[in-house]
């Protein structure tokens, strides 16, 4: 299997999105990975308190984000996690929550891998 | 153009400015509504692109100040959320949006909108300068005033700005009548 059917990364979305800027790329997912911790701690928090609205206003700002990069596996469980929070049901969310954690750790050593190793 | 735009996250923020920079606009970026609203009252600004969901006002209540805030130029504004569907595109354009795109953007697809928006400020500028423009009279230089009511200019400036005028007489009249009427007294 490549790199690139592995990647948690859309790649050819990103450099459409950046045109074709690898370095403006990087910029942007640097950004994302800086922003991305205190997002996932909001909504620990919002589980914590078993508050929808918490909750899904984290999980809204971590589906943007994460699409904008090309994140798309963390987006998928973020939309979800979204969702559920807007019907108020919070019953799998700790269960999303640690996907989505695992799914952003998972972007974060890959994009250490991937730009570490690009000139 | 000159830009603002309203986004909490920083990634997408930074996404945004970026692109619209490249496009060769002036951004100016906030992450909130109520900074954004302060930027809108503060600068004179052509474009607005806001997110929906954002602390302390949404895109939604922005949309819905900036249309209800007179400004001398028409301000376009652009939802930019990953809120989607019929509804929300109707509220969204019901507060007062001229545009609402979808997140993830693609990038030509915004610099489309945006060249749209171009022509549509262009046409709006030309047509208040129609709206501006005085019918004046060829002969006595009265002025027709929205009354349809002819009046001269010293009254029709009078009544709509803080102008005050001096009076004093310019060479040319001097000469064809001041200095026309000393001759005929003195006979």
């Amino acid at each position: 299997m490549s790199l690139a059917s592995e990647s948690p990364i859309n790649h050819e979305f990103l450099a459409r999105t950046c045109d074709d800027d690898d370095a403006f790329a990087r910029e942007l997912v640097d950004a994302f990975l800086t922003a991305t911790p205190a997002v996932l701690e909001q909504i620990r928090m919002g589980v914590l308190s078993a508050d929808p609205t918490v909750v899904r206003a984290g999980a809204h700002t971590l589906k943007g984000s994460s699409r904008a990069i090309g994140a798309d596996r963390v987006g998928e469980v973020a939309e979800t996690l979204e969702t559920r929070a807007r019907e108020a049901d919070l019953t799998d969310a700790a269960e999303l929550l640690g996907e989505a954690e695992a799914r952003f750790a998972q972007v974060d050593a890959y994009a250490r891998t991937h730009w570490s190793s690009t000139p | 153009m000159r830009i603002l735009i309203a986004e909490d996250d920083p990634t997408s923020q930074l996404l945004l400015t970026r692109t619209l920079e490249k496009l060769g606009h002036d951004v100016m970026a906030t992450d909130n509504g109520r900074t954004a609203w302060e930027r809108f009252r503060a600068e004179p600004i052509s474009v607005v692109i806001t997110d929906w969901m954002m602390p302390d006002m949404d895109g939604l209540e922005l949309c819905q100040r900036i249309r209800g805030h007179e400004k001398p130029d028409y301000t376009y504004v652009l939802i930019l959320t990953s809120l989607s569907g019929k509804g929300r595109y109707l509220e969204g354009m019901d507060a007062g949006a001229d545009d609402f795109i979808t997140k993830p953007f693609d990038r030509e697809e915004l610099a489309a909108r945006l060249r749209v928006c171009e022509r549509i400020l262009g046409l709006k500028q030309h047509v208040q300068r129609l709206e501006g423009l005085l019918p004046i009279c060829s002969y006595c230089k009265k002025i027709r005033d929205d009354k349809d009511a002819w009046t001269n200019v010293e009254a029709y400036v009078a009544k709509r700005s803080s102008a005050a005028f001096t009076h004093s007489i310019c060479p040319h009249c001097y000469e064809t009548k001041v200095e026309t009427e000393i001759a005929r007294l003195k006979g």
